[in-house]
This record gives structure tokens, sequence and C-alpha cells, in this order.
């Protein structure tokens, strides 16, 4: 079975399921609340250049939380439900069945920026134009791909920690503020601004700010560092998870519940 | 009555304990109280961003205010959880009665959310810059606890969807208290939507609740602040009605159609 | 006296939709004596379940009535619930998250005990059914028998005098079972009365004063457990063991004999049409030296299958 095949299973599965679990339609659900709440802001302190940004965010942590969410739990909710093991026995390296699914998953972050564009332009009456169509098509993608990668390291990260709910909680917010995806990092204080470089989303926020707005001067620098760091955290991912299997096969730690 | 107060007492130790299944000391105060304190910094950053310090004090107050309703509003999910354990038939010919232990079943929130909201109302405006005027800050406390009770009164009343819906609680959840962060008044006035949008705001909690909030922290005259906590008081009284009711014809439904001891 | 649980004509149906309803109990008059263990047998979807649901006022019925100790279910239904306890089966209705006797705390509090009472009650209880030492332990970690004597002590709390067991010892070891089954033997030795609803023939014959069976939601037989077999008629049989089969054979030609069963390698049961008969077939092993033959009676589980069990494996 080749890893494309492997892949595809996975994500037609993780679609079997996300139509029988209600609660991975959560992000559709929040992002237009979002959004209703940053447009109002920005509306109403007639700035109408964040109007963009306002559009954007919420796109971003969808997905983001698509990333978090759901990826955070394909490997976990397998292990409860004791599908883990037997798929752990399948002679078929354990990542790319994960990848596959995550990236399915994605899919539903990106419906998460349609759905803020819509609000914007129906709520709001402010219809968001990209300048730059084309930089933005590419931003886009490398973002999504970046998120892949992403996802797949908290997969593996999520799997092994015990503060699993937790941490799928609590790693939003944080990081939507380092990333700047709504305040802009040069609007926060200059000592964040390392860690900032860090996370895969400040670069992606400027550069689909850019590119709406058509000043980005057609620098691919920015994708660069999206497709850079996605990469990293996708092999990161990989490498973990590989290694958890492993070490549940030799330490028993896979059961049959 | 002693009664009742021994199944609240009950409630709350069995409350705590399936919280203590998710989160530690440590892992509550860095996880999820960190992530709250996140949230209510990350809009008023915005609030900077497009306006000034008012405006971010106006977003951050908002914010912190409504911490206590998203908190109390995770009764749904305790709830939800009744259905799952099997314990709902039990609860149900119990002679006391469903209504003490489904009004109970998520009081650990409430004492989560007061904490949280009392924590950022004590950190988070020094530390963005926009301190809050003292000793009136002080009488904006108490406050926020009726907040917290029309809350979770509205939580229990939505909690009856998620009783009879399978799967739907984090949805529930989500809707609860996104409604009340989005139209409530918490970052952009009530006043801004328009006009049956905002109607429909007043049967919100926290929406007249923060208003006096607001009064109390801008000096507002004693007779609008208390008018306004009649108006919070009165909606949070409705929510508990909804849910008594709800709970109620939940019981007999489900005594009728056997539906009580399925798992949703 | 009048019995502890009555039921008359009691009819239960469910709605489905568009679908056709389904009838889960159908005219069904049934009493359970005062401290009596009465069974109550059927296949999965007989009927039992919904019957112990009406009685324990879970459930609204349909149509007929039922008495719990002289109170009316659906117009007494406060009385009812305070006189009875349920007792289910299973993983379920604990709270895992915590320990036997704070769950044992929880509903002592919804069954209106003051603090006192249910304190001391629980830890007579978690003695009672061999919990003591695991009694603060969190019920997450608790096995399945050990959860289905927590259900036990949870049903006795508030000292009701009649109890329903839904299937209590399902999926619970020999051992496990057979401890259970000894607490229920001297609970009700104190006075009480039970209703155990079960499909587990062992438990029925080792429990049961008397048993009812019910099927489709309606009631096939009842009686005493040890004379159920005379509902098969004027049915006698003979067991032996030889590990010849010709001696089987032989058998089965005569007149007496109406048919040769095999029970196990060398274990037999020949049904024969009378008393009579039985003699006869009895005189006729001892001539053949075989000394093992005995007389026995149709046991619950062949009354159960014979009544039942053509239905095979259909619901």
């Amino acid at each position: 079975m080749s890893t494309l095949r492997v892949m595809w299973q996975a994500v037609l599965l993780q679609l079997a399921l996300s139509r029988r679990n209600p609660e991975h339609a959560l992000v559709l659900l929040i992002a237009p609340m979002q959004t209703t709440t940053m447009m109002a802001l920005t509306v109403t302190a007639h700035r109408e250049d964040a109007v963009a940004s306002a559009v954007l965010a919420p796109g971003l942590i969808g997905l983001w939380v698509a990333a978090l969410d759901y990826a955070g739990r394909v490997v976990p909710e397998d292990r409860w439900a004791g599908r883990f093991s037997p798929m752990v026995a399948a002679p078929v390296p354990l990542g790319p069945v994960v990848a596959g699914r995550v990236a399915t998953v994605v899919l539903v972050g990106v419906a998460a920026f349609a759905e803020s564009w819509l609000v914007a332009a129906l709520g709001f009456g402010r219809v968001v134009t990209v300048a730059d169509p084309a930089l933005f098509a590419v931003a886009v993608a490398a973002t999504c791909l970046a998120t892949i990668g992403t996802a797949t390291l908290l997969s593996a990260v999520l799997v092994v920690s015990r503060a699993r709910d937790v941490l799928q909680n609590s790693l939003g917010y944080p990081f939507y503020i380092l990333g700047g995806i709504l305040v802009p990092v040069a609007a926060l204080p200059g000592w964040l601004d390392p860690l900032s470089r860090v996370v895969f989303l400040s670069w992606s926020a400027e550069l689909l700010r850019d590119a709406v707005r058509g000043d980005a001067g057609g620098r691919l620098g920015p994708v660069a560092a999206i497709l850079g760091l996605g990469a990293a955290a996708m092999a990161a991912g990989l490498w973990l998870t590989r290694r958890y299997v492993d070490r549940s096969r030799r330490e028993g730690m896979v059961e049959f519940a | 009555m002693r009664a009742v107060l021994r199944i609240v007492r009950e409630s709350l130790i069995l409350g705590f304990a399936e919280m203590g299944a998710v989160y530690t000391w440590r892992t509550w105060t860095f996880g999820w109280l960190m992530r709250l304190l996140c949230q209510a910094t990350f809009y008023a950053l915005l609030g900077r961003y497009v306006g000034d310090d008012t405006t971010m004090q106006y977003v951050l107050v908002g914010n912190i205010v409504v911490l206590a309703c998203m908190e109390s509003t995770i009764v749904v999910i305790s709830l939800a959880g009744e259905r799952r354990m099997g314990t709902l038939p039990l609860l149900a010919v119990a002679p006391s009665g469903h209504m003490p232990v489904y009004l109970g079943r998520g009081l650990q929130w409430t004492v989560t959310g007061m904490t949280s909201s009392l924590v950022a109302w004590f950190v988070l405006p020094p530390l963005l810059g926009v301190p809050l005027p003292w000793p009136r800050a002080a009488y904006a406390i108490p406050v926020v606890l009726l907040i917290l009770a029309s809350s979770y009164g509205y939580g229990c009343a939505l909690s009856g969807i998620a009783l009879r819906l399978r799967g739907v609680e984090w949805l529930v959840l989500n809707l609860a208290y996104g409604i009340v962060m989005t139209f409530g008044g918490v970052n952009v006035p009530v006043e801004v939507w328009p006009a049956p949008l905002e109607a429909a705001a007043q049967a919100l909690p926290v929406v007249h609740g923060l208003e006096a909030v607001r009064g109390i922290l801008g000096g507002a005259p004693l007779g609008s602040v208390m008018r306004l906590l009649g108006t919070e008081a009165l909606v949070g009284a409705c929510w508990y009605g909804v849910a008594a009711l709800s709970m109620d014809r939940l019981v007999s439904a489900g005594r009728r159609d056997g539906s009580l001891g399925h798992a949703g | 006296m009048e019995a502890a649980v009555h039921t008359s004509r009691l009819r239960r149906v469910y709605k489905r939709g568009r679908r056709d309803p389904v009838v889960a109990l159908d005219d069904l008059t049934l009493a359970v004596e005062r401290d009596e263990i009465h069974g109550l047998l059927g296949p999965n979807g007989a009927g039992k379940t919904t019957l112990v649901k009406i009685l324990s006022t879970v459930l609204l019925p349909s149509g007929g009535s039922a008495r719990v100790l002289g109170h009316d279910v659906v117009a007494d239904t406060g009385a009812v619930r305070s006189r009875v306890g349920l007792v289910l089966g299973g993983d379920r209705g604990l709270y895992d998250r915590l320990s036997a006797r704070r769950n044992l705390l929880f509903w002592g509090a919804l069954y209106k005990l003051d603090s006192r009472t249910t304190r001391r009650r629980a830890d007579a209880l978690l003695e009672r059914v061999g919990l003591a030492e695991r009694a603060d332990d969190r019920v997450e970690r608790f096995s399945r028998g050990m959860r289905q004597r927590l259900h036990l002590a949870r049903g006795l709390l508030h000292e009701p005098r009649v109890l329903f067991l839904d299937e209590p010892t399902s999926g619970l070891d020999p051992v496990a079972a057979g401890a259970f089954r000894r607490l229920v033997l001297d609970l009700r030795a104190e006075g009480r009365t039970f209703l155990l609803a079960t499909h587990d023939m062992d438990e029925a014959t080792a429990l049961c004063d008397r048993v009812t069976l019910i099927d489709g939601g309606q009631m096939v037989l009842t009686g005493d457990t040890a004379r159920v077999g005379r509902f098969l008629g004027d049915r006698e049989c003979v067991d032996f063991t030889h590990a010849d089969p010709a001696v089987a054979d032989a058998l089965a030609v005569l007149p007496d004999v109406t048919d040769v069963e095999r029970r196990d390698r060398a274990a037999w049961r020949v049904h024969t049409a009378g008393r009579d008969g039985t003699r006869r077939v009895l005189a006729w092993l001892l001539d053949r030296d075989v000394l093992t033959a005995r007389r026995g009676e149709p046991t619950l589980e062949e009354v159960y299958l014979r009544t039942v069990g053509d239905r095979g494996m259909r619901v």
C-alpha cells in the first residue's frame, strides 16, 4: 500500500468520523462569531485599514484550532477507543495515516476563512478584495501545509501528554497573540519578537495582509519561512510518532481494550 | 432545606472530583487560567490597536467580566455527562427530586469562574497599562457574583438541549457563551447592533450586569446601577425557570417514552 | 396478605416514529409475594427490563396497573420510590471519579437521609457487600463484580423492603456471582422481597423461590422453581452415563422411551412418557449393569429452552 493511498484512506475515515461527530463543526460555528466581534470593534472605531486583519484572523484561528482540536485528538481518540492497537499491528507506518487525516480536517479550517469573508461582506458590507491573488493563494497554501506539519507535531506531543485536554484548550490564545494574527507583531512589546518569529502564524498573518493590500513586492522569503517552520514541525512530529509507536510496542502500552 | 444544602455539598464534591480527572492545580493555573487571561488580553490589544487606552479598558473590562459567564456555562458539559453515565434514571426516581442535583451539578464551575475573573480583575488592568479606579473597582466584584449566578441559570437552561440531543454539548456550550461574548456588550456596546438583535440581547445574562459594572467604574448614579442589577437578576431568574421546566419535562417525557435510560 | 408487587394487565408500548410501535409488555399480570425472591426470566428483548423500569417508576405504563407494597406506581409514585430499591447491572450508573463511600454519601443525600445516618449505613453496607477495604478507592478502578456490589449497597441505602435487580450478575465470574447470590439470600432472610430479572438459568435455579417466564412481553408461565418442570406435562426422564453409544441406541427403540438425548461424551438423558415408563427404563438399565442411572425432572433450563428456545437466535 503506497503512502498516498494510505493517506487517502485516512482522509475518508476522518470525513466519516467528522460527520458522525457534531463537535467537529465547532470551528465553523466559532469563526463567524469571532469575525463579528472583531469587525464590530474595527468598524465602530473607524479603522478601515484593520478590516483585512479582522477578516483574516478568524480564518487563521480556524486553521490553528483545527490543528489543535482535531489533530490533537486523532491519535488519542483512537487510543482510547482501542483502535490504536490494531493500527499499530497493521504493517503501515503510523505517521502518514495521521498526517492524511489531519489534511482533511485542515480543509475545515480553510472553510473558516470563507465564512469570515462572508460575515464581513454580508454582515458589515465590507467586501475584502485581494490585491495580489497569486501571492494570497501561495500564502494560504503554505499556511495550510505548515498547519498540517504543526498538527502532526501537536498530535505526537499530545498523545504522550497526560494533560491533553488542558493543552488543547490552552495552546490557542497565547499563539494568536504571539502570531500577531490580529494585532501585528510590530504593535507588541519588542521582547516578544523572537518568540513571534518562531511561530509560523506570524509570517502567515503578515504575508496574507500584504497580499490583500498588494504591497508584498513579490517577496518569497516569508513563504520560505512558513514552509520551513512547517516542515520542521512535520519532521519532528513524524519522528516523535515513530518513537511513540516503537516505545508502545516495546513497553507493551498497546492494549486491546 | 438542609437536605438541599447537603445535595449541593455532595454535588460540589462530585463536580470537583470530576474536574480533578482533567486538571491538577498546576495545569488549571498554567493551562486554563493562562488561556483565559490571554483571551482577554487578545481582545484588549485589538481595542488599543483600533482605538486608544479608553477603548482598551472598555474591551478589557467586558472580557474579564464575561469570563464568569464562560465558566458557568460549562455546566452544559457536566449535565450532558450525566446521561452518558447512566445515572439519569436513578436521579429521576430519587425522592429528593432531580432538580437539586440538576442545578447543583456544575457548581464547581461557578467557583472556578469567580476565581478566574477575580484574578483577571486584579492582574490584567495594571499589567496592560489601564488600571481600574479603586476602590470603585471593588464594588464591581459582587456584581460579577450576580452575573455568575444568572449565567449559571442560563447554562442550566441550555443544558436541556444537550440532554435531548446526543453529542451536541460542546456546540451548545460554545454557542451559549459565544453569543454572549459577541452580542452582550462585551467588546462593543449593545446599541451597535441592529434593533432586533439589540432587543434579543436584553434576554441574555451579563448584558445588564456588565453595564452596571461599567456604570460603577464610571461613577454612575446608584439608582441606575441598581436598576440594571435588578434587571440582571430578573433575567437570571427567568433562565432558572426555563431550566427547571426543561428538566421537569425531560424527566416526564423520558418516563413516558422510555428515553431516560439511554446514553443520549 | 397483599402481594408485595402486583401487576394487572400491564401494558407498555414504545412508539417508533414512522415504523410500527413495539409492544414491550402485553397484558402482563403477575404477583410477587412478600419475602420472596422472584425470578423474571426471558430472552433479550422479552420485556424484563421494561417491567423492572415500570415497577421502579422510571417508566410509565401504557395500560393496566401495577402496585408495589399497596401503592400504585403511577398515582403514588413518591410512596413507591421511597420504598423500593433499584439495582442496575453493568458499568453505568456510578460516579467513576468518586470513591465507593462518596458515591453512597451522594445518593444518601438524594434519599434525604441525614448525614449521620447515611454515614453509618454506608459503612455498614460497604462492610456487608465486602467493599470495606476499598471504600475509599475511586470506582473507576473497580472490577465489574465490585461495581455490582456497590450497586447493591446503593440500592439498600434507604432500607427498602422491595428490591428490583436487573441482570445483576451479568458479566461476573462464577466466584463473584456466587458471593452476590449469597448476599441476596441473606438479605431476603432479613425480610426483603426481590424481583430479579435475569436470563441466567443457574442463577434463577439457585436463588429464586418462584419464577415467571416472559417472552415477547407476555407471560409464558409462572410457578415454583422446583416444580416448574411440571409444566412440561407428564414428562419424566432418566439420567445415566455410559461410554458405549450402543446402549443409547438400544434404549431408543423401547416403547416407553420418547427421546434419548446426549448431554455429554458419555452422559445421556432418556425422556420417558410417565412414571411407569421411568421405572421400566431404570430396570432395563440396571439389567445391563448401568449403575449410574437416576431419575430426574426437567430443569428450568429445559422448560425455558423448550418453550422459548425453538426460536433460536431469532429475536
